[in-house]
C-alpha cells in the first residue's frame, strides 16, 4: 500500500476511535432539563455521523487499495517522499525541541530569556544549517527576540512570563 | 457610513490600519506564512484593544495578506497564499520576459479595483440582507448553517467526504465543557481543565499557525532566486484601465458573489474568475504564458472576495470564507456576537468594519506602490529565520491569553491534528467553520425545539428551511455526482493533469 493510503487509513482511524468514543460518552449523558434535546442529542448526531463518514473512507480506501487505484494527491505526495525533498528527522528533531521549550516553560526551569534563546538559536541552525554565518544570524535574532518579547510582554502587557 | 468613514482618520485607528495592511502585505508576500496565521497569531495582542481598534487591525490584515501574496507569485513564482496560485500562471511569466514592473503593477491595480468594487457591494448590500435576516427563525437558521456546511465541505479541499469529516470533527471539538443551553457539564473525558471547553485562540493558532510551521520545517528548503526587478510600467496608465476594465469588472462580481457563499474564499474565486476569463478572451492561447488578462481576472477576483465574504458575516454571522470564521472568534472575545443583530446592537462595530474595509484598500494600493522594493526584499527572507520567531509568538500569545499553561498544550496538540488531517488530505478551513458554527447551530436547534414542545417538523415544513435544507441536499447530491464523474472521465484526469 503507498504511503498516502496508509496514512489516510491511519488517521481516519483514529478518528473513527475519538468519534466513537464521543458517541458513547455522550449516549449516557442525562435528558435534558429544559429542552427536549438535552445536552447529549447535539454531540450524538455529530459523533454518529463521523463515524459513519469515516468507515465510508476506511472502506472506499480499502476497495481503492484492492483495485490498485491511484489518486492525484496520492501519487504527489509519493513523489515527493521519494525524491526526498521532505526531510522528517528536522521534524521529528524540532517537536522534542518544541517539547523541551514548553516543559521548561511549565517548570519554569528558568527565566524566559535563558530557555527561549536556546531553543530559537538550535532551531534556527537545525534548519539552516551549521556555519559561522548562521550562527552569528542565530544568536543575534535569539538574543534580540527573547530580550525583546521579555520586556514588552511584561512592561507593556503585563504578562506574567517565567523569571517573574 | 460618514461617521465611520471620518472615524477611521483618528491616529490611532489609522495607525492600525497601517500597521494591519503593512503587515499583511509582508506575510502574503513570503511563501508559506498566510493571512490566517497572521490574524490568528494576532488577536491575543487584540485583547489589549477596544472592539474597534482590534476589528481595524484585523480587517486591514486581511486586506493586506490578499494583496502581499501577488508579489511572491510575481516574482518567486511561489504564491504566497493558494488565493495567488492563479497569478502566478501568468504573472512570472510575464515578469520572466522582461516586465516585471508592468506585472506586478497591473496586479496592484487590478486588486485595488477589485476591493473597490467589491466594497460597494459590502456597503450596499450588507444592511438590507441582515435586515432581512431578521426574520429568520431558529429553523431557519439551523438550516441555513446545515447549508453552509454543505458548500463548504464540497467546495474546499476537493474530496467532499473528508471535507464533511473536517467539518464535524470541528462541530465535535466544541462539545467537551459546560453545556451553554441547560448548565450541565458534558464530554470532559475526567480533565477538569476542559470546563470551559477548547478555547478559541489555542484551536486557532494551533489549526494554522503551528501545523503551518510543522510542515515548513518538514520541507525547508531554498527558494529561488526573485527575478531582477525595474518600476518600468509599474503605474498602471488610463488607457491600459480602459482596455482591462471589462475584465476588472466581470472578475469583481465573480469575486464578490464567491466570497458571499459562505465557506468558499478568495482562491476560488480567482481559479473561476480566470477560467472565465480565458473563455471570453480573444487571445486565450496566452493564457499561461504571461497573458495580461490573467493576472488582472485573478488579482481582481481574489480581492474583491474579501468584500464579498464580510457581507454574511456582517449580515448572518456565517463565515463567508476561513479568515472570516476567525474574525468571528474574534468579535466573539470582545463580547461581540456577529449576525443580523449586530446592526442594532453595535452598529458602530459594523460601519466601522465597512468603512476600514475602504480605506484599507487606498492604504495597500498606496503601501504596494510605494515600498514595493521593501516587499520584494522581505519575501526573500529565509524561513529557518522566521519559523522559530513564530512559534515563540505563538508560545506566549497563547499562554498570556490566561497564564495558563493548558491552553499551550491545546495549541500544541491542534497543531499536530491540523498537521496530520493535512498531510492525510482533510481540509483545514471545514474543520475552523465547523468550530465555528456548531454552538451556533446547536442552539438554534434546541432553541426551535423548545418553541414546538420538541416538534421537530417544522425544520421541513417551514417554507424557508425547508427550501434551505432543500439546497443543502442538492450539493451534497451534485457535489457527489461530480466528483465521481469526474474521477470516471479521462478527459477530466487529462485536463486536470494539465
Amino acid at each position: 500500500m503507498q504511503y498516502f493510503q496508509t496514512l489516510e487509513a491511519w488517521v481516519t482511524a483514529g478518528l473513527l476511535v475519538v468519534s466513537t468514543a464521543f458517541l458513547v460518552s455522550s449516549t449516557g449523558l442525562p435528558a435534558g432539563t429544559f429542552d427536549p434535546l438535552g445536552p447529549g442529542a447535539a454531540p450524538e448526531m455529530v459523533s454518529g455521523l463521523l463515524c459513519l463518514l469515516c468507515l465510508t473512507v476506511l472502506i472506499r480506501g480499502a476497495l481503492r487499495a484492492a483495485a490498485g487505484v491511484d489518486l492525484e494527491e496520492e501519487a504527489a505526495v509519493d513523489i515527493i517522499k521519494r525524491e526526498g525533498v521532505e526531510s522528517p528527522y528536522s521534524l521529528a528533531i524540532f517537536f522534542v525541541l518544541l517539547l523541551g521549550y514548553l516543559l521548561a516553560f511549565q517548570w519554569q526551569l528558568g527565566h524566559f530569556i535563558a530557555i527561549t534563546i536556546p531553543f530559537v538559536f538550535v532551531t534556527i541552525l537545525l534548519l539552516g544549517g551549521l556555519s559561522l554565518r548562521n550562527g552569528i544570524i542565530a544568536l543575534a535574532i535569539a538574543t534580540g527576540l527573547s530580550v525583546g518579547f521579555f520586556y514588552v510582554m511584561t512592561g507593556f502587557f503585563t504578562i506574567r512570563l517565567p523569571g517573574i | 457610513m460618514l461617521d465611520a468613514l471620518l472615524g477611521t482618520f483618528e491616529p490611532f485607528q489609522m495607525l492600525m490600519i497601517f500597521i494591519g495592511v503593512f503587515s499583511g502585505i509582508i506575510v502574503g508576500a513570503i511563501p508559506g506564512l498566510t493571512g490566517s496565521m497572521l490574524i490568528a497569531l494576532t488577536l491575543p495582542i487584540t485583547f489589549h484593544m477596544s472592539p474597534l481598534h482590534a476589528t481595524s487591525l484585523l480587517v486591514a490584515m486581511y486586506v493586506g495578506s490578499i494583496t502581499g501574496a501577488l508579489i511572491s507569485a510575481t516574482l518567486l513564482r511561489m504564491p504566497g497564499s493558494p488565493a495567488a496560485v492563479m497569478t502566478t500562471i501568468d504573472g512570472y511569466p510575464l515578469a520572466k520576459s522582461g516586465q516585471p514592473g508592468r506585472a506586478l503593477g497591473i496586479g496592484i491595480a487590478a486588486s485595488f479595483w477589485g476591493s473597490l468594487i467589491a466594497w460597494l457591494a459590502l456597503a450596499l448590500l450588507t444592511k438590507p440582507l441582515s435586515e432581512l435576516a431578521v426574520i429568520l427563525g431558529p429553523f431557519d437558521y439551523f438550516a441555513l448553517v446545515m447549508m453552509a456546511m454543505v458548500l463548504i465541505a464540497s467546495v474546499t479541499g476537493g474530496d467532499m467526504v473528508k471535507g464533511l469529516i473536517a467539518g464535524f470533527l470541528g462541530m465535535l471539538v466544541t462539545f467537551p465543557g459546560i453545556d451553554p443551553s441547560g448548565g450541565e457539564m458534558r464530554l470532559m473525558f475526567g480533565v477538569n481543565d476542559l470546563i470551559g471547553g477548547f478555547k478559541l485562540l489555542p484551536v486557532l493558532i494551533g489549526v494554522f499557525a503551528v501545523s503551518q510551521i510543522f510542515a515548513d520545517v518538514l520541507s525547508v528548503k531554498a527558494r529561488p532566486e526573485p527575478l531582477v526587478y525595474t518600476n518600468k510600467g509599474l503605474f498602471m496608465s488610463w488607457k491600459d484601465l480602459r482596455k482591462f476594465f471589462p475584465n476588472i469588472l466581470r472578475s469583481s462580481v465573480i469575486g464578490t458573489v464567491v466570497g458571499i457563499l459562505p465557506g468558499v474564499g478568495a482562491s476560488v474565486a480567482s481559479a473561476f474568475s480566470y477560467l472565465v476569463a480565458r473563455l471570453q478572451s480573444k487571445t486565450p492561447e496566452k493564457f499561461g504564458t504571461g497573458s495580461e488578462e490573467g493576472i488582472v481576472a485573478s488579482e481582481a477576483a481574489n480581492n474583491a472576495s474579501v468584500g464579498g465574504a464580510l457581507i454574511p458575516l456582517l449580515a448572518l454571522g456565517i463565515p463567508g470564507s476561513v479568515v472570516d470564521a476567525i474574525l468571528i472568534g474574534a468579535l466573539t472575545i470582545h463580547s461581540i456576537q456577529p449576525g443580523p443583530l449586530m446592526f442594532s446592537s453595535n452598529p458602530e462595530i459594523v460601519w466601522n468594519v465597512i468603512a476600514v474595509d475602504l480605506v484599507a484598500t487606498f492604504v495597500m494600493f498606496a503601501l504596494m506602490l510605494g515600498l514595493v522594493r521593501f516587499y520584494i526584499r522581505v519575501a526573500g527572507v529565509p524561513k529557518q529565520y522566521l519559523l522559530p520567531v513564530i512559534m515563540v509568538c505563538c508560545v506566549v500569545g497563547v499562554y498570556s491569553l490566561n497564564n495558563t499553561m493548558f491552553d499551550v498544550w491545546t495549541m500544541l496538540g491542534f497543531g499536530v491534528v491540523g498537521f496530520i488531517l493535512e498531510r492525510a488530505g482533510f481540509s483545514l478551513g471545514p474543520f475552523v467553520i465547523g468550530y465555528v458554527l456548531a454552538k451556533v447551530a446547536e442552539a438554534k436547534l434546541r432553541q426551535g425545539l423548545m418553541f414546538t414542545d420538541g416538534d421537530i417538523l417544522p425544520l421541513f415544513t417551514s417554507p424557508l428551511s425547508a427550501t434551505l435544507l432543500l439546497v443543502a441536499v442538492v450539493l451534497l447530491v451534485w457535489s457527489l455526482l461530480t466528483e465521481r464523474r469526474r474521477k470516471n472521465s479521462p478527459l477530466s484526469a487529462a485536463l486536470d493533469e494539465e
